[in-house]
């Protein structure tokens, strides 16, 4: 019997082009590419390579003029506005480069924020932030003002707001791409930590190649083509790594920290 | 998105901006403030009126004139024929000849079978008015002015008491008369004997008669021209509401007083039983249906007529036009205020780009933040209508007396009455406004492109 395995994200013959022809300019051309649930993805290219258009376009901020994107069955092309802000807030979760934190609200309300759109109800919420703030460690940190808090602990807090909605997919483009390397890879390990832990898939934009090589799978883009496309090694249907291992390597963090 | 998230995140926003927020406001508030106290001067107004026309006019009865100069305007740009009629007459537009209505019209309304009763409108200079020597104790004497007091009066009383109809003999004194007339307090004069002079007229005989004896004999006889009536004070009145200023210390006769005093003022000359208006009472006139019957029928006999209703109407017709030119002033305020909010809302939307991208982009309907905004602009208009109205109403409320007893508006009455109702209406109606002026900058929020609004570099 053969078993299907049905894709979260298919990417089938994208291209997005700007202006008009003949002067258009073409951003991406002809872009596909399959991504397995669960893993870990990092779209690599060099600046103008097309990558922040291609995370646009997997996030439903915009539209592809050629090809269809299908994430979990759903061709994002047919979505209107509304169904289309109805899938970004119920299965994505976003993190940016700039973090994009509400500087004078608390951290509480920063998280508060997709829930709302959400429309989860009042009792459930407190619960579910603490919850989100803990996982980024910043459960202590929950009634101050984000703008207080320094550059890596508010991308932390733009993980937990992206997390606080157990989203499918989540998108980080460049998230290390305004923080000191050594804040930088306690960030790359927290979002590979929260992917696992969740069995989200992740997607992360860069331009770090070393980076890129800790994710499962990469697509290295260029003057919006696909370059080379490296596939995930094993197919995955379980977790790469056990919850008890995630426990182990964080136990072991902190002895070398006591250490250091 | 639940409502009540958006519009406590548009309050928070709000807070965070507090200096710009209160400023906007304050604009609003100007408006809010004008409205306010317009609203509460056009209320004391008409109830100013209102109770003008209760303590001094029976709504059954009605002004019947022949000339239609004393009740309203009349054109005077063309001659008029004379007619034994006319005579000196006070009218809104001052002293001028008017033809005047006779015995036989007064008969004549008399026995119209739909009016109930007739008196005459008399109005009595007097020379003067004093207190009759106590032994050797001589009183100051003093002008004044006689009305005939009518059953549709009711004056706030300060001592004594007023039988109606007014019994002749009897004299209703204002209060400001008690203490330069000598009288200890108002209850010491309840019951004091008055003096009232009206001049009589020179008899064509009796100067004749006095020339032939002498010219120093005719001087003497017009100092003993003045005839003197002495009357018992009934009542103290307080300072009355009046139409007219002037009219505050005219001292109340009854109408059969006031009708030989006239007669003796009048006597030998063309204002003899003549009168400038007459009241007429119309039977059943609290349906308002008879009294406009009446009033109607009375045309056709070729009198004008003005009943308290049509005065009542006439004078809020005034303050309407009044009110409404302050009106036009606070709505001007607020159109003012309008530009400011959408101002406030377009700087908001600017500094927060990228917070609504992000919203954007975390799935926040386009709906929603829209609302966000109309909210914030609500707000605005609320806290601006609270503002205003809330400092109106405390100016009001410390000044209301200070400017009450400027106008002279007499006792029991005040220029500023606040209806919370009215407030509340105006309060709710800035909010509307505010949220109309929101929808320019909310709309632009709304179209804002994610991508455009995200981007870093």
């Amino acid at each position: 019997m053969r078993c299907i395995i049905v894709p979260m994200i298919e990417v089938i013959n994208v291209g997005r082009s700007y202006g008009k022809k003949p002067n258009n300019f073409v951003a991406l051309d002809g872009v596909s590419f399959k991504v397995p649930d669960a893993i870990s993805l990092a779209i690599v290219g060099k600046s103008g390579s097309g990558k922040s258009t291609l995370m646009h376009l997997l996030g439903g901020l915009d539209t592809a003029t050629s090809g269809r994107i299908i994430i979990n069955q759903q061709d994002l092309g047919s979505l209107k506005a509304e169904a289309m802000d109805h899938f970004r807030a119920e299965t994505l979760g976003f993190v940016f480069q700039s973090f994009f934190i509400e500087a004078n609200q608390s951290c509480y309300q920063n998280v508060a924020l997709p829930l709302e759109i959400n429309g989860v109800p009042l009792n459930q919420r407190r619960k579910r932030i603490e919850q989100a703030l803990c996982e980024v460690d910043l459960q202590d940190k929950i009634t101050q003002k984000a703008g207080n808090l320094s550059g890596g602990q508010k991308q932390r807090l733009a993980i937990a707001r992206a997390i606080v909605t157990n989203p499918q997919l989540i998108l980080a483009d460049e998230p290390t791409g305004n923080l000191d390397s050594a804040t930088g890879d306690k960030i790359i390990d927290l979002l590979f930590d929260t992917q696992r832990a969740n069995r989200s898939t992740l997607i992360i934009v860069t331009h770090d190649h070393q980076l890129a090589g800790r994710c499962d799978m990469q697509v290295n883009l260029s003057d919006g083509k696909i370059v080379s496309v490296r596939l995930p090694e094993t197919k995955i249907t379980e977790p790469k790594v056990s919850p008890l291992k995630i426990i182990a390597a964080k136990i072991n963090d902190k002895v070398k920290k006591v250490h250091s | 998105m639940k409502l009540i998230d958006i519009f406590k995140r548009s309050g928070r926003s709000l807070t965070q901006a507090k200096a710009r927020t209160i400023l906007t406001a304050a604009a609003i508030g100007v408006g809010a403030f004008a409205l306010t106290l317009t609203l509460a001067a056009s209320n004391g107004a008409t109830a100013f009126v209102d109770k003008v026309i209760g303590d001094n006019f029976n709504p059954t009865e009605l002004i019947v004139v022949k000339d239609k100069a004393v009740i309203g305007n009349s054109d005077t740009s063309k001659p008029r024929q004379y007619d034994p009629a006319f005579g000196q007459a006070t009218t809104n537009g001052g002293t001028r000849q008017v033809k005047r209505l006779t015995d036989e019209d007064v008969t004549k309304i008399r026995q119209q079978p739909y009016i109930a009763d007739v008196r005459e409108g008399i109005n009595l200079n007097l020379q003067y008015l004093t207190r009759p020597a106590d032994g050797t104790q001589t009183y100051k004497k003093y002008t004044a002015t006689a009305d005939v007091f009518s059953n549709a009066q009711h004056p706030t009383i300060v001592a004594g008491s007023i039988k109606r109809p007014l019994p002749a003999g009897q004299i209703v004194l204002p209060e400001g008369y008690v203490s330069a007339l000598g009288f200890r307090s108002a209850q010491a004069a309840i019951g004091q004997q008055l003096t009232i002079a009206v001049q009589k007229p020179f008899d064509e005989v009796a100067v004749r008669a006095a020339f032939s004896q002498g010219l120093q004999t005719a001087i003497n006889d017009t100092s003993a021209n003045n005839v003197l009536r002495n009357f018992t004070i009934t009542a103290i009145t307080m300072k009355q509401t009046t139409v007219q200023p002037g009219t505050e210390l005219n001292i109340f006769l009854s109408l059969k007083d006031a009708r030989e005093l006239n007669d003796i003022t009048t006597q030998n000359t063309d204002n003899y039983h003549k009168y400038s208006f007459i009241y007429a009472l119309v039977k059943d006139g609290k349906n308002i249906q008879n009294l406009t019957a009446a009033q109607s029928k009375l045309k056709t006999l070729g009198f004008q007529t003005q009943s308290v209703k049509d005065t009542q109407k006439f004078l809020n017709q005034i303050i309407g036009v009044l009110r409404g030119i302050v009106v036009a002033f606070g709505v001007i305020a607020i159109v003012a205020s309008i530009f400011g909010i959408i101002n406030t809302l377009y700087i908001s939307v600017l500094q927060r780009t990228r917070e609504i991208g992000l919203m954007k982009a975390l799935g926040m309907r386009k709906r929603d933040i829209s609302r966000l905004f109309r909210f914030e602009a609500a707000w605005i208009g609320f806290i601006g209508g609270i503002l205003g109205s809330l400092i109106a109403l405390i100016l009001g409320t410390v000044l209301n007396p200070f400017i009450t007893k400027k106008l002279s508006l007499g006792a029991g009455n005040k220029l500023l009455i606040f209806k919370p109702t009215q407030i509340l209406a105006l309060i709710i109606i800035l909010i509307i406004v505010a949220i109309l002026a929101g929808l320019l900058p909310a709309r632009k929020a709304a179209r804002l492109d994610p991508i455009t609004a995200l981007r870093t570099e």
